[in-house]
């Protein structure tokens, strides 16, 4: 029994070791397509994806697919290629999607200028303004060549400069081509602009001329993410064709190598492997600290880089020590990382507030491109204890004194009325009889 | 010869036996609420009492005088061992040891709960002790018999009300009762253990501020009644210093039993009785006039300097002035304008009339009379009575819960006013003695003769006085006799009707009739606690008005952010303005104070009126005290000045998260306008919108409801847009910020 245990566990295993991809979080993808022919125009792009041992299911959006099953989500990521999908009725609407987000699932939509008001709709709950439709992005500086005259196939090399998100080799290299409809990106702290227009560029459709452009200039978005609460990643690109096996001679596939890195889960990804504090000098993390107590406060970080956990390297964690305000913001040092060690640690000696309370330890480590990180651990800070205060202290000295010579006054004049008590009475009994 | 005893010891004997059997008639007309009910902790404050006990009995004693409680008063957390009378807890976790000690495996709960009527049996012991200081044995009897079935007294001492109170007032009396003696005696062994028990009342409940200002009255007024006396001297300089060195004992005491106003007066008299002494003692050896008038002056200098001292100290800072508790009980409208925390609680309200005889019944017309015949006598404990009764009839008449302190007094000096009358009509030796008189009389008319006679009547039952009338024929003393007879059987009748039908309900359950008489029992309170109890995290937190603090702690074992102890005014109109605003604001509260669970209160549907509308204003007069600029009283009041729920109330009434939560999903109920039954009104039609809670339990009555308070918005939105989404409406935004680009 416990050998058949074993296979079956050892085959579990080694199913998971085969099917287990580069993301941190699965390797389900449903592609969605507004024709099922779209396919062989991104065959590059999907090649790709195989390659790093994603599981694609593509799906035209006429047909219904089920995005969760008894509550469970079917697939790890969405790549929504299908910008024409009109039906309210859809299993996939805003909604469902918004669901799939807040469920963990990631999404990478790309659109074309026929998008519909249903992606519109989706799009704006992440205070991403998409353009209206069959409006392109227009730039009559920066085109390239081999543009149609309409000045839309247009080339930028506006990347964030963010390496969690897009490779060094991507940021210095080669310019992208884009063609396809701008966006504006909103307030929500969320967000993330990837890629974005030159200067010289607007918004508009360039047929009329008669609206005033959406957005004009570097505020005309291509690429935008956002990374939600939950650390699910939403990326909308503007642009169908920037996936397209023609557009893959420029900048764009690497880009593009990257931009599903991120979105997927395999770039920009931290965890904490472990937390501890402790009193200095104790080892063991209390559950109740005294007001004053020094403790030793330490967090574990690592990083998921090329497909393997390594110790993360930024310099800049805080701890908080918050009671309803943060009574004690400071530094943790980054220690220097032990071999076949694959995360970083954290530490810092710090002297709790001189309140009492419950207080919470927060590290609240949030950097755009990076997974955040909030662990918060929640203490007590109580009072001294009636038996930890000083004793003997100088100033109580004239008290000790003072008792001290109350109670040998007592015990003499104990004696002295003891032992005159008889005597007493005999003067007086003499007083009177005299 | 009765069972082979003479005379003396039959009465020792009966004496014995009645005390038992008015103890056990103490004891059982208190357990109505668990015959009815069950064996439960009672109301709110119990609650609290029962869980610390329960803490210490798990823990040590030490650990107990050390406890941080960090699931209280979050996130400030309340230090419970310097902020707690432990006098009630000791005493239950000491009876619980002693039982476990002897393989008795009683549970803590049962203790908590007998506890109250068991200490009223001792109350009832103490106050014949007390009366027969003052009368004699069988007036003390009777006041035994009194108090132990006074309902002024039960309402506070029924089984499962595990209150302070429930043995502070055996303590009270068993105080006076030594005081009373060591006066008498001139005793310092009864002087000491007048202050063991004073430390032990000081223990036990804040009421002991009564008797240390009672006993120095007591002692300034026998001075100024020119009885000082050595026995005087040696009885309260005893008293104090051992008892106000014990008080300081005590955590929550300290420093104030030097430091307070409420302290002051006992120090000062003591101050005043070492001069005295002093002043005594000098003139006992320099018998002269004129020493004596520079004595006097010298009193009465130093009487000036004492007080100028005080004064000064005061305004100094050294010297706390009164606390606002004990300004409110000289003017009944200080707590309503300053503390409205304090003026908040149904008890702290002034007593209303009926509420005496409710309480007392023809107690409270015999109390004058009893307080009559203590100034015909006018001893040392006579005048203890005296101002004991006149002290505590004030503050009675300024607090509801102060009652419970004018009981003991009204049945001592009842039960010596109808002991009187019994004596006087009830004593068959009058009709021989007045034959005896008549011989004397007739013997030898001279007055110098009838001495004798007197006092063997003194001697003899030592009960009427020579210049009392005496009364004749069997008629007029069997009508009185049968009156008075009559009385007490209504009285006994009154208290056990009031003590079954008013104060035995545990408050967390509620019983009602239905049509048909059969009881109906509403148990929301426990239902709702059990549902947090199993339904949330550990670690959740609560928030709720603080009236259901204690109970959350000790029924859901939830952490709570504020509760009964009400320490801290700014946390409680925080919570205040969280119920009193809009989902936004109190949004922000909730989540700066990691609040998980919303709970409130709600008798609409029952008619239960104790619920949180009925309470808002208070929530909202306490926030406006510390945040007058956002919470304001006026704007929860319609234009003619109404409060009101219905169509016409304000939209700041409407929008504040108490009114949303109370009513929220009601109106379905009805299928269409609900009705609210406690304030008599329709509600508006329009269906009331969540955002920032979610509902998360609402009980078979509705009278609790909890909500649950909603994480951020995923996609960084206002949950108002998020849950407009949620519910199908598109976002609008196109046209608007076309607009604002326009603008830019």
């Amino acid at each position: 029994m416990r050998q058949i245990l074993g296979i079956i566990a050892f085959a579990f295993a080694a199913l998971l070791f085969f099917v287990e991809s580069k993301s941190t979080t699965g390797f389900r993808v449903l592609v969605l397509l507004d024709e099922e022919n779209d396919k062989n125009l991104y065959t590059q792009f999907f090649h790709s994806l195989e390659e790093r041992d994603y599981k694609l299911t593509y799906n035209k959006l006429s047909n219904s697919v089920e995005l969760f099953s008894y509550g469970e989500r079917d697939f790890d990521h969405i790549i929504h290629f299908a910008p024409k999908s009109k039906d309210k009725k859809d299993t996939i609407n805003p909604i469902s999607l918004v669901n799939f987000v807040n469920e963990g699932g990631n999404i990478l939509l790309a659109v074309s200028s026929e998008l519909s008001e249903n992606i519109r709709n989706f799009a704006r709950e992440f205070d991403i303004e998409f353009d209206e439709r069959d409006n392109y992005v227009i730039d009559h500086f920066n085109y390239d060549i081999s543009d149609n005259g309409n000045h839309t196939l247009l080339i930028s090399k506006n990347f964030v400069n963010n390496e969690a998100i897009l490779g060094k080799e991507v940021i210095e290299g080669v310019p992208v081509l884009f063609r396809g409809i701008g966006h504006r990106v909103g307030t929500v702290s969320l967000l993330t602009k990837i890629l974005w227009a030159n200067d010289t560029a607007y918004s508009c459709d360039f047929e009329l001329m008669e609206q005033e452009p959406l957005a004009i200039g570097n505020d005309v978005g291509l690429i935008s993410a956002i990374q939600a609460r939950n650390n699910a990643r939403v990326t909308f690109v503007g642009s169908l064709e920037f996936f397209s096996d023609q557009y893959s001679k420029s900048g764009n596939k690497a880009l593009v190598n990257d931009l599903t890195k991120w979105t997927f889960q395999e770039k920009g990804i931290l965890r904490i492997t472990s937390r501890f504090h402790h009193k200095e000098g104790e080892y063991e993390q209390l559950e109740m600290y005294r007001i004053k107590d020094n403790i030793i406060y330490n967090i574990e970080i690592s990083e998921y880089v090329n497909d393997q956990w390594q110790a993360f390297n930024g310099e800049d964690v805080q701890l908080e020590i918050i009671m309803l305000d943060p009574h004690i913001r400071i530094n943790l040092t980054a220690l220097p990382v032990l071999e076949e060690h694959n995360a970083r640690k954290y530490e810092t000696l710090v002297q709790l507030p001189d309140v009492y309370g419950v207080f919470t330890f927060k590290v609240n480590y949030k950097r755009p491109g990076y997974t955040y990180i909030v662990d918060t651990s929640t203490v007590a800070i109580r009072p001294f204890k009636h038996n930890e205060y000083p004793r003997f202290i100088s100033a109580a000295y004239p008290y000790y004194t003072g008792a001290a010579s109350m109670g040998v006054g007592f015990l003499l004049f104990c004696f002295v009325w003891i032992f005159n008590k008889d005597n007493g009475k005999l003067a007086s009994n003499k007083k009177k009889t005299n | 010869m009765v069972l082979g005893l003479d005379s003396q010891n039959q009465a020792a004997l009966l004496k014995v036996v009645i005390l038992g059997l008015i103890s056990f008639v103490a004891i059982a007309s208190r357990l109505f609420s668990i015959i009815r009910f069950e064996s439960v902790i009672h109301e709110f404050d119990p609650w609290f009492n029962y869980r610390a006990t329960k803490y210490l009995v798990s823990t040590s004693f030490y650990d107990f005088w050390n406890w941080f409680d960090e699931r209280s008063w979050y996130p400030l957390g309340r230090v419970v061992g310097g902020t707690v009378f432990p006098g009630l807890m000791v005493t239950s976790a000491t009876i619980y040891n002693i039982l476990h000690a002897l393989n008795f495996p009683v549970d803590i709960r049962n203790i908590c709960v007998l506890l109250a009527p068991a200490f009223s049996a001792l109350t009832a012991i103490s106050a014949y002790l007390f009366t027969a200081e003052i009368k004699n044995s069988s007036a003390g009897l009777l006041a035994a018999a009194f108090i132990g079935v006074a309902p002024g007294y039960i309402s506070r001492s029924v089984a499962g009300s595990y209150d302070n109170e429930g043995i502070a007032i055996f303590l009270l009396m068993f105080t006076f009762y030594l005081w009373i003696k060591g006066l008498k005696e001139g005793s310092a062994f009864y002087g000491a253990l007048t202050a063991l028990f004073y430390f032990y009342m000081v223990a036990a409940w804040g009421g002991y501020v009564f008797i240390i200002n009672l006993i120095p009255l007591h002692a300034f007024v026998l001075i100024l009644m020119g009885r000082f006396s050595s026995r005087l001297y040696v009885a309260y300089s005893s008293f104090y210093v051992l008892g106000t060195l014990m008080s300081m004992q005590i955590p929550f005491v300290g420093f104030q039993a030097t430091r307070t106003s409420e302290h002051m007066a006992a120090m000062g008299i003591f101050f005043l009785l070492q001069i005295i002494a002093f002043v005594e003692l000098v003139r006992s050896h320099l018998a002269s006039k004129q020493f004596q008038i520079l004595f006097k002056s010298f009193i009465v200098i130093s009487f000036i300097i004492m007080f100028s001292a005080l004064v000064l100290l005061t305004l100094g800072g050294y010297i706390a002035p009164w606390t606002g508790r004990f300004y409110s009980l000289w003017d009944t409208g200080y707590a309503k304008k300053y503390i409205p925390i304090i003026a908040s609680v149904s008890e702290h309200q002034p007593t209303a009339w009926p509420s005496f005889f409710f309480d007392l019944e023809m107690l409270i017309f015999l109390f004058p009379a009893g307080i009559y015949l203590c100034f015909r006598e006018l001893r040392d404990e006579h005048v203890f009575v005296i101002l004991y009764g006149i002290t505590s009839s004030y503050f009675a008449g300024v607090m509801v819960r102060l009652m419970l302190t004018l009981t003991p007094i009204v049945c001592v000096t009842a039960a010596v006013a109808v002991s009187h009358l019994l004596d006087l009509y009830l004593d068959i030796n009058d009709l021989e003695m007045e034959q005896t008189i008549d011989k004397s009389e007739s013997s030898n008319k001279s007055k110098h003769s009838e001495k004798p006679v007197t006092k063997k009547v003194k001697e003899n039952g030592s009960r009427s006085s020579s210049n009392q009338p005496k009364i004749k024929g069997f008629d007029s003393r069997a009508i009185v006799i049968m009156n008075f007879f009559f009385f007490l059987v209504v009285f006994i009748w009154h208290c056990t009707w009031v003590t079954s039908n008013a104060y035995s309900s545990p408050s967390i359950v509620l019983a009602s009739r239905n049509n048909d008489g059969t009881s109906f029992i509403i148990d929301d309170f426990r239902e709702a606690y059990y549902w947090l109890r199993k339904n949330t995290d550990y670690n959740s937190r609560v928030m709720s008005w603080w009236d259901y603090g204690y109970q959350i702690a000790g029924m859901a074992d939830r952490t709570t952010l504020v509760d009964n102890n009400t320490w801290n005014n700014t946390h409680i109109a925080t919570v205040g303005k969280a119920m009193a605003s809009s989902e936004e604001v109190a949004y922000q509260i909730m989540r700066r104070h990691d609040v998980n669970y919303v709970l409130v209160i709600f008798g609409g549907l029952l008619g239960y009126s104790g619920d949180d509308i009925n309470k808002f204003l208070w929530m909202i007069r306490i926030a406006e005290g510390v945040y007058p600029d956002e919470v304001k009283e006026e704007n929860y009041f319609t234009a003619r000045g109404e409060y009101r729920v219905d169509d016409e109330a304000t939209p700041t009434m409407r929008n504040s998260i108490m009114y949303k939560l109370s009513y929220h999903n009601y109106n379905q109920l009805f299928n269409g306008q609900g009705h609210d039954r406690v304030r008599n009104a329709r509600l508006p039609s329009e269906t009331i919108q969540l955002s920032t809670l979610e509902e998360a339990y609402t009980t078979e009555n509705w009278i609790v409801r909890i909500y649950k308070v909603k994480d951020l918005d995923n996609l960084g939105r206002s949950l108002k847009q998020a849950t407009a989404f949620n519910l199908g409406k598109k976002t609008h935004r196109t046209k608007n910020s076309k607009k604002k680009y326009g603008n830019y």
